[in-house]
């Protein structure tokens, strides 16, 4: 364990193969393959259940694949955990802090435990966000906990971010927040994201690839905008031409509507006649993957 | 309400096996020593006041039939096993009861799901009540099993007396299991709900409950059951209850109040050659020289008066204390369904 | 390192001020008890066995001696003085509970363990950090503790050293520190399965009673056995070892037969001049023996106990290196 193993020059930051994860009867991972390139911030976007925190979990090392393999930066998490952690910066779901101890305890703690940790680094981050060092961490508000947890994790100058839904518990102005200290990290850094999450709008403008998980299958991994050029919302039940049905669900207004993605990638706003009878947005593609993934009876065309 | 037990036991999953475990095995490792002990068939025509009189070989006689069959019998009641069945009867209701005690609201608080389950309770006191029931009816009968298995063991170790009209470790059998297991328990709910932490709640409940064990029998033989009291040779091994001596020595059956040194200097034999400490510090056995002192037969010295509560007396005893425990228990419920009321649910 | 163990007592301090508490205040009421049972002045010219006599019978009792037997006995039979006396069998092992529940199970519980393991170097490192500092703390402080009571054990039997004594042995000196860090790393590797803090204590304390009363007879039975001496006449030395039975000696060799046949076998019987026989038994028939070890052989048997234990802990302590790199943290 002693020679570093991996390769931290290659392109793909995470890659999954065959991935899977079964907790007793409940198939979390099914044969996931994934591949998320070194300098980009992706998008894991799926609902609860979907297995974006188990996958997260197995890159961690917490979780130990029933098949398939997956590498962090190179390294195989669950053959080589100390070598894998030492790439990764992790965010969890809730902010996980120690009762009574006070934020800059939280840096002198992870410096202790962790060597190559950039306290100074850390401590300016916390300092930027107006969030008093010596104030006890379990009265800090939920958008200061989370911030407080990516600084932690940025403090690692780990090549690769996992983020397990850290959005999940913040106001809207938090959440912008968290994401722009994230991107301005990552920019400087030229290191990777994976941010897990369930609120599509707020990752659209941050992430530059999606990966849409459900029922623990990866139902598309594309760029961001490559998604948007490729489907499109229709009112109708008849599709535009080449076009394949995703799936079904009801819109704003009430009506069905239909995601289908295109055979050939449309840019620009005017489409096929007679098509585009909503603007086909980010959240659209995804609630139309998430009806597919879910099979609902009656909204599922394919 | 069968659910409502139903779901409190699944919440506390481990605790609740830890209760049919600990108070089964218990309950099962006490009946089968009290069989083993009973297997020897001590002959009733040798116990002593109820007893098996211990007794080893010191080769200057023959030993009895008396005698054989106590040394087997003592050395059953030194084994291992014995003495830690012994020792877990005096601390299995507590554990249990802080085992269930300590989280049933504080783990709620520490965990965060205490907001949800009192906003979704009608009312937090009802909520509370809810539990707590819910605890108790699983936790008394297996206690008293335990309890009474105990009461069948303390009656193998003294073959010639009712268990239940003797005072030998009675308040660590029967049915003080389960009023220290309630008493434990609703202790260290209260003390959970003030903290609202699991684990100070148990360690300040461990210390607690030492402390109340350790003073309880001292406490309330000097209170609660002095009236009860009356007169009495006691003896060390009788079935009674020693309660205590009188300030005031007797002589003759009438009050003395002279200075016993002086009565014993007129009254003693001559003093005995006292052994001095060897070069190592090391004083060597003095008891062939106070053997030496040849004892003068002057009667019964000045002594106060003993009074003991009577074995047959034990029921009345044991109503009383279990009456005081369930009373503390109440109180320490009462406080933990007042207090669950007011503080915050984090 | 000194911010890494200060961080992990800050961490655990409620467990911190427990250990600080037992260690002190456990050290100060033993010194105290010690100091007024000394203040008794009894007469060592008065000791029996290097012990303080109880006079049972009045009629034998030596006027200045049983005056200061009397105040003796009415200190040593005190509460407080007993719940001083016998902390030694309770309180070693709530501090390394306290300490050990909260190392890991209490990370887990809290939530805090996915925070920890992922930035840690790596989790056998984590948690060899903080055995550390729960060493560092455990140590001094039952050091202390554990030398009052010996303190205290010297009062109790003015005659006799301490360390020349086996009496009470396990619950004093250094068996302070060997039993708190035995139970804390014991709870450290209980914890780790059961992953919560205060089912980990309770499980953990049924184990340290089943421990308590079960390692005395092992350590009897194996690594003292070869310090002990055969016994014969069974006469017991002052602070001696009892480390098991040696059966029935007959001369000095073992007595296998039935005792009551070998009595009728060797009765001496005589004629008595009005007809008749007058039998008697023999003087001396097989008596019981003993395997014991002599009180000056106190440290080399602390020695081989604290060995024992301190395998024993590092066994529990690996199991709980295996089980915390397989665990996860939730």
């Amino acid at each position: 364990m002693g020679a570093d193993v991996g390769a931290s020059n290659s392109t793909a930051a995470l890659v999954a193969h065959g991935l899977s994860k079964r907790y007793r009867r409940k198939l979390a991972l099914d044969q996931v393959d994934l591949t998320v390139p070194a300098g980009s911030v992706t998008a894991l976007v799926g609902p609860n259940g979907a297995g974006k925190t188990t996958l997260i979990r197995v890159c961690m090392a917490f979780e130990r694949p029933n098949a398939g393999s997956v590498e962090v930066d190179g390294v195989d998490p669950w053959k080589h955990r100390s070598q894998a952690l030492r790439r990764v910066g992790y965010v969890p779901q809730s902010p996980a802090v120690y009762r009574g101890m006070s934020v800059s305890d939280h840096v002198a703690m992870a410096r202790s435990l962790h060597s190559g940790f950039d306290s100074e680094y850390a401590r300016r981050r916390i300092g930027q966000l107006g969030i008093p060092l010596d104030q006890r961490a379990d009265t800090l508000s939920g958008g200061q906990a989370a911030q407080l947890g990516l600084a932690i994790a940025l403090g690692t100058r780990a090549q690769v971010l996992l983020l397990d839904e850290p959005l999940a518990n913040l106001d809207p102005l938090a959440r912008r927040e968290f994401i722009q200290v994230l991107l301005d990290a990552v920019r400087a850094e030229g290191s990777t994201a994976l941010l897990s999450s369930h609120i599509v709008t707020d990752v659209e403008d941050a992430c530059d690839r999606l990966v849409i998980l459900g029922g623990g299958k990866v139902l598309l991994d594309c760029l961001l905008e490559e998604a948007r050029q490729t489907h499109r919302l229709t009112d109708s039940d008849s599709p535009p031409p080449g076009a394949t049905a995703v799936g079904s669900f009801l819109g704003r207004k009430g009506g069905k509507l239909t995601l289908w993605r295109l055979a050939v990638p449309e840019v620009g706003a005017e489409g096929a006649a007679d098509v585009a009878a909503e603007t086909t947005s980010l959240e659209d593609v995804v609630l139309g993957y998430l009806a597919a993934g879910r099979g609902t009876a009656g909204l599922q065309l394919n | 309400m069968f659910a409502r037990i139903q779901l409190t036991l699944r919440q506390h999953r481990l605790e609740t096996i830890a209760l049919f475990v600990l108070c089964g095995g218990l309950a099962l490792a006490g009946v089968i020593e009290a069989w083993r002990l009973n297997s020897l068939n001590f002959p009733h025509s040798c116990l002593q006041d109820g007893r098996v009189v211990q007794y080893w070989y010191d080769g200057s006689s023959a030993p009895t039939a008396c005698q054989l069959a106590s040394k087997k019998f003592y050395d059953l009641v030194w084994s291992p096993d014995m003495s830690i069945v012994a020792m877990f009867e005096q601390i299995l209701p507590f554990i249990v009861g802080i085992g269930f005690g300590a989280p049933l609201v504080a783990r709620e608080i520490e965990t965060g799901t205490a907001p949800l389950s009192w906003a979704l309770a009608g009312s937090r006191f009802s909520w509370l009540l809810g539990k707590i029931v819910a605890v108790v009816v699983v936790m008394v009968p297996l206690l008293l099993v335990a309890g009474l298995a105990a009461d069948v063991r303390e009656g193998a170790l003294v073959p010639g007396i009712d268990p239940h009209a003797m005072f030998d470790s009675y308040a660590a059998r029967g049915v003080f299991f389960v009023f220290w297991g309630l008493a434990a328990f609703l202790g260290t709910l209260a003390l959970g709900t003030i903290f609202g932490r699991t684990m100070p709640a148990v360690m300040v409940a461990l210390i607690v409950c030492v402390f109340v064990r350790g003073l309880w029998e001292p406490a309330w033989t000097h209170t609660i059951l002095r009236p009860f009291a009356v007169e009495a040779d006691y003896q060390w091994g009788s079935a009674d209850l020693f309660v205590y001596n009188s300030d005031q020595l007797y002589l003759d059956g009438k009050p003395w109040n002279g200075d016993l040194n002086q009565w014993f200097n007129e009254h003693q034999p001559a003093p005995p050659v006292m052994a001095t400490p060897d070069a190592s510090g090391m004083v060597p056995s003095s008891s062939a020289a106070v053997s030496n002192a040849q004892p003068v037969d002057f009667g019964p010295p000045p002594q106060p008066i003993t009074y003991v509560i009577h074995g047959a007396d034990y029921w009345l005893v044991t109503r009383l204390e279990c009456a005081v425990l369930l009373a503390g228990s109440l109180f320490c419920g009462a406080i933990a369904l007042f207090w669950v009321g007011r503080r915050k649910p984090y | 390192m000194f911010e890494r163990v200060w961080l992990t007592w800050k961490q655990h301090r409620f467990e911190t001020g427990l250990v600080v508490a037992i260690g002190l205040i456990t050290a100060v009421a033993a010194l105290i008890e010690a100091w007024r049972l000394n203040s008794v002045g009894f007469p060592s010219s008065c000791l029996s066995d290097g012990r303080v006599p109880y006079w049972y019978d009045p009629a034998q009792a030596v006027t200045a001696c049983q005056a200061a037997g009397q105040r003796f006995h009415d200190i040593h039979n005190e509460f407080d003085f007993g719940l001083v006396a016998e902390a030694g069998q309770l309180l070693p092992f709530l501090a390394g509970l306290a300490l050990g529940a909260q190392l890991v199970a209490g990370e887990i519980d809290g939530g805090t363990a996915p925070f920890a393991w992922t930035l840690a170097d790596s989790r056998w490192k984590w948690l060899l950090w903080k055995l550390v500092a729960a060493v560092l703390l455990l140590v001094p402080f039952m050091l202390i503790a554990g030398m009052a009571e010996d303190v205290l054990q010297g009062a109790v039997n003015p005659g006799l050293s301490a360390y020349a004594s086996f009496e009470n042995y396990t619950a004093r000196g250094i068996f302070w520190v060997l039993w708190g860090v035995a139970a804390l790393c014991g709870t450290v590797a209980l914890g780790t399965i059961i992953g919560r803090a205060s089912p980990t204590v309770l499980v953990a304390l049924v184990i340290c009673i089943f421990a308590r009363g079960t390692l005395e007879p092992a350590l009897n039975a194996t690594v003292l056995r070869p310090l002990a001496v055969l016994e014969l006449p069974r006469i017991h030395t002052p602070g001696e070892l009892v480390v098991s039975s040696g059966g029935l000696y007959l001369d000095g060799q073992p007595f296998s037969g039935d005792l009551q046949t070998w009595y009728q076998d060797n009765e001496t019987c005589t004629a008595l001049a009005g007809g008749g026989t007058e039998c008697h038994s023999p003087e001396q028939g097989p008596e019981d023996s003993s395997y014991a070890i002599p009180g000056n052989q106190y440290w080399p048997v602390v020695a081989r106990g604290a060995a024992a234990m301190l395998a024993g802990t590092a066994v529990l302590a690996a199991l709980g290196f295996f089980l915390v790199g397989r665990r996860r943290p939730y």
